[in-house]
């Protein structure tokens, strides 16, 4: 059984989220929605961010990636909503 | 800190040989011009690589520049001007990357059908290859250093006062509310 994670979006996430507007917010939401209950589903694409420890990143459609970092508090581990920007892996 | 002028001037420095059309030498069509066409090709071949490397170097030690002053407890004031410049200079390859792929492809095809010696065929083709390969790092090198960059700006910054979410429909009524 998948433990649901705990998420808190950062005030930058949210202010990214709201320029992104829709189809895009939407498709985020249902991105999170997804992590929050079975954050390894495959379509996520859930991966450590290569480049810097202790991060993470979800993809929200073909181009667009969530940036998250994992943090701790009292309660136990959740993941920080860093940013949402375009992430093209048609490069690599 | 400012925008990577390194970064910068490399970036500019490789727009030359992303302007290489080789249309008019197969237009022509003779030994002499597709000789001449394979020599230039293979300078700005050289020339993207050589400018490849520079941008990477100069990403590596902006990325550098800016962990040293967020490990010092400084985040760069202009860091959102970098990642939003750097978003703008991918988008911009991003653009012409289809074009350029195209125009090297074509210049493949056009390889295999011409009445050029099969040593040069082979050289031509190869460089093709090496030349798609490096147009592709540019676009890649820029995504993943603006990445970087915000990933260490969250480092730096004051993540807010939102809760710590259990359930997910709290957390997208809550992102759904517009922020003050």
């Amino acid at each position: 059984m998948t433990v649901p994670v705990r998420i808190k979006p950062s005030a930058r996430f949210r202010k990214s989220l709201a320029k992104l507007g829709e189809p895009l917010a939407s498709r985020a939401l249902k991105a999170l929605k997804k992590f929050h209950v079975a954050s390894t589903s495959p379509g996520l694409n859930f991966e450590a961010f290569k480049n810097r420890p202790g991060f993470f990143t979800i993809r929200v459609d073909r181009n667009f990636r969530i940036l998250l970092k994992a943090e701790t508090d009292k309660e136990g581990p959740y993941y920080l909503l860093v940013d949402i920007a375009d992430h093209d892996d048609t490069y690599s | 800190m400012g925008l990577p002028q390194p970064l910068v001037d490399a970036l500019r420095d490789v727009e030359q040989a992303e302007k290489f059309n080789p249309a008019e030498a197969f237009r022509k069509g003779t030994e002499e011009s597709i000789r001449k066409m394979l020599g230039e090709f293979r300078r700005l071949l050289g020339d993207l690589e050589k400018g490849v490397e520079e941008v990477k170097g100069s990403a590596r030690d902006f990325l550098q520049e800016t962990e040293r002053e967020i490990s010092c407890g400084r985040v760069p004031q202009d860091l959102d001007v970098a990642v939003d410049w750097l978003s703008s200079q991918e988008e911009d390859r991003r653009k012409q990357l289809p074009a350029l792929l195209e125009l090297v492809q074509k210049l493949q095809a056009d390889t295999f059908s011409s009445r050029m010696a099969a040593a040069d065929k082979a050289r031509l083709l190869s460089a093709c290859d090496r030349f798609i390969t490096a147009s592709r790092v540019i676009p890649q090198t820029l995504r993943d250093l603006r990445w970087s960059l915000m990933a260490l700006r969250a480092e730096g910054e004051d993540p807010g006062d939102a809760p710590v979410f259990d359930n997910p429909q709290d957390l997208l009524d809550y992102l759904k509310t517009p922020s003050k």
